[in-house]
């Protein structure tokens, strides 16, 4: 009956720690790949289009690129799904935030013969509707899922789960987290909506008052964020093409890139101070002195000295530490915390 | 007869009466024999654990074996019997002008023809053994159809569950303790009119089943006489003969208690044989399942094997296996383990809380 030679056996489980962020989601997974896409969902507008893209639905940067022939979907806003008025979970973007955890999981390469067991890093003050959704969409292609914070998460991960401030930059909302040795609270967490996106629009409004002939759009200046972004008086010039009235021309816009990535800095500072007032006087101190920045805003050159500086001034001081991987913080820290649970725990929840 | 529909007799693939038809032409004998005083046996036979046999060299094997066994019986019998295939593996026969002790002499010539069946798969031989049960319908006494016939599912139950291949006739609780006051009464008899004394017993071996088809006395021990015995203990019973005696003697005492204690060994060695039978058959049973899990792992391999080929062909990717096999858990060289647990804990149950709210609002 044997086929000659076993055949290896490679059934097991496979742990996925997933951070659902507004700008991009990553995933960590327990047999060792790491994938990141942008959220950004498209489906073809009709037969035409689909024909030429050759797909039912198109993720990430290639969304971006045929987003003109796409129903395109950014299902995340402000770090949760998109709700209507009436704050139910909107059902096109549900469907989006669906098909983009199920591609991120894809991205994953899972076996087929696998218990697939996520945890998914969710915003410290998302609502019930959009926790709810979260878990709708992940459900259809994992065995067992769990939440958890986001900025929880980046400390698990780090093990650093006594007395640490963690700022989570995404491109929707910044969490500030405060852990002392246990869960956060509600009252441990502050979340701001001055993100990747507040800069984005910021520095869309300075570019255009500046340079009012430019012709430009909000993904273009995300692009250019993300590749020139920095807050220190002695950043590199940043020098752009931008068209006007159809011809590239180049716009000096380093003023305002610092400018625009300075804004975020004192929210969060404030934030940092709340957090820290609050706390018990005796490790106020030590708080202060272990702050660690996470996620993909982390990637502002020079924002840890810039967020140093502001808390020299208006707390006394403190020291900012910035993760090795901030585009792969949360979802490592899912990814650790999926490996840890018990197994009854997964079992349960299933 | 009044009220039985004509039948058309069309016989099976295996030469043999339909369960219907047999059933039917069953019950018109039946009828026949208690108004014409005659003497009727029925015997269900069935072939020990053909679905095991089934289950571990196919369909094929199963039914060659069907077949012979079939082939031997419908040699051995009359063309005035009645062979009919009743429910799968279970042949039901009907014996005509049969008396108790033929019957008997036949359903041995049974077993000893299909122990004999030898058949080849895979290389292996395999041997096929036969349960019979039977059931007397005597003219003299009054019984019913559904009696008979549930008579014989009994026996046939008791040999399957006795380990198969032998044969047991059921007989009515009444002909049994009759049988057995009879047997007490004689032995009673035998140990009063002896004059000698009594050496004490030997060590008891283990009696041996009759070979089925053997006169039936002495009557073998078996758990199914002594838990049919309505009323007293055998004990009881021993002493109560014992004490019909007049003028008791030391000498009759001792006797009794001879008696007694050679009757519980006997019990005893019953209860042991019936015990080691269960076990050699759950031993079986086990021994089976596990041949059938290997069978089952060589084809899922096989499956498993072409399911490869094929994502291979097609250019399908497998994915990359994690390298855990095992859920995992906090480590328990970690430092920090019963904290982290703690706050796994609280994780784990803010997220039932969570589902409880969801549950709560979609009710709601």
């Amino acid at each position: 009956m044997s086929s000659g030679s076993d055949p290896k056996k490679d059934h097991g489980v496979l742990y996925l720690g997933i951070d659902l962020g507004t700008s991009r989601t990553s995933v960590s997974a327990s047999n060792g790949l790491r994938e990141t896409v942008a959220s950004f969902v498209g489906y073809p507008k009709d037969v035409v289009s689909r024909k030429l893209l050759k797909k039912d639905v198109l993720f990430g940067s290639e969304a971006v690129e045929h987003r003109l022939s796409l129903n395109f979907f950014r299902p995340l806003q402000h770090g949760v799904l998109k709700s209507n008025d009436d704050g139910a979970a909107n059902q096109d973007n549900l469907g989006a935030a669906k098909d983009l955890i199920s591609e991120i999981i894809r991205r994953a390469k899972p076996r087929k013969d696998e218990l697939i067991y996520a945890v998914i890093g969710a915003p410290a003050q998302a609502s019930i509707n959009n926790k709810e959704a979260i878990i709708e969409a992940a459900r259809q292609s994992v065995d067992s899922v769990m939440l958890c914070s986001e900025p929880f998460a980046v400390a698990y991960g780090l093990d650093m789960l006594d007395d640490v401030l963690v700022i989570d930059i995404g491109a929707g909302t910044v969490d500030l987290c405060r852990m002392h040795g246990t869960m956060p609270e509600d009252t441990d967490q502050i979340t701001l909506t001055t993100a990747g996106d507040y800069v984005d629009e910021e520095l869309e409004k300075l570019i255009a008052t500046r340079y009012p002939e430019a012709q430009f759009t909000i993904q273009m200046i995300k692009s250019i964020k993300e590749r020139h972004a920095a807050v220190s008086e002695e950043m590199e010039k940043v020098i752009v093409d931008l068209p006007v009235r159809g011809k590239p021309t180049p716009f000096d816009i380093t003023a305002e890139m610092r400018e625009a990535c300075r804004k975020i800095v004192p929210p969060i500072v404030e934030g940092l101070g709340q957090l820290i007032a609050t706390f018990d006087p005796e490790f106020q101190q030590r708080l202060k002195d272990r702050v660690l920045l996470a996620g993909g805003g982390s990637q502002i050159r020079g924002l840890d000295s810039a967020i140093e500086r502001e808390m020299h001034e208006n707390l006394g001081g403190g020291r900012v530490l910035r993760i090795e991987e901030p585009m792969y913080g949360g979802a490592n820290g899912a990814l650790k915390i999926a490996h840890d649970m018990p197994a009854e725990y997964w079992e349960k929840l299933k | 007869m009044k009220g039985f529909p004509p039948a058309r007799f069309s016989e099976s693939e295996q030469g043999l009466f339909t369960p219907r038809e047999i059933r039917h032409l069953m019950r018109i004998e039946f009828e026949r024999a208690m108004r014409y005083e005659y003497p009727l046996v029925l015997m269900l036979a069935e072939i020990d654990r053909l679905e095991y046999l089934h289950d571990l060299y196919g369909f094929e094997s199963r039914e060659e074996i069907l077949q012979a066994v079939v082939s031997k019986l419908r040699s051995m019998t009359r063309e005035s019997d009645f062979l009919g295939c009743l429910m799968g593996n279970r042949v039901m026969a009907v014996f005509p002008h049969t008396s108790l002790g033929a019957a008997r002499a036949l359903a041995g010539r049974f077993l000893r023809s299909v122990r004999q069946l030898t058949f080849q798969s895979d290389g292996r031989t395999i041997r096929s053994t036969l349960s019979i049960g039977m059931s007397f319908a005597d003219p003299g006494r009054a019984t019913t159809y559904e009696q008979w016939f549930q008579d014989a599912e009994e026996a046939l139950a008791f040999a399957n569950d006795s380990g198969g291949d032998r044969f047991v006739q059921r007989e009515s609780a009444t002909d049994l303790i009759q049988g057995l006051r009879e047997d007490l009464e004689r032995e009673a008899q035998r140990l009063a009119s002896e004059t000698a004394p009594v050496v004490p017993p030997a060590p008891v071996s283990r009696p041996e089943v009759p070979p089925a088809g053997s006169t039936p006395a002495p009557r073998p021990p078996n758990e199914l006489d002594f838990r049919d015995l309505p009323g007293a203990s055998l004990p009881e019973r021993i002493t109560n003969v014992f004490q019909a005696f007049d003028g008791a003697s030391d000498e009759l005492d001792r006797l009794r208690e001879q008696v007694l204690v050679a009757a519980a060994d006997c019990m005893r060695l019953a209860k042991e044989r019936a015990r080691s039978d269960m076990v050699d058959q759950h031993q079986g049973q086990i021994e089976v399942l596990e041949r059938r899990v290997v069978k089952l792992k060589g084809l899922l391999d096989l499956t498993e094997g072409e399911l490869r080929r094929v994502a291979r062909t097609k250019g399908i990717d497998p994915g990359v296996a994690s390298i855990y096999r095992t859920v995992q858990g906090v480590s328990g060289d970690d430092d920090e383990v019963h904290r982290k647990n703690d706050m796994l804990t609280l994780i784990f149950e803010a997220n039932v809380n969570l589902r409880n709210d969801i549950q709560k609002k979609k009710s709601d």
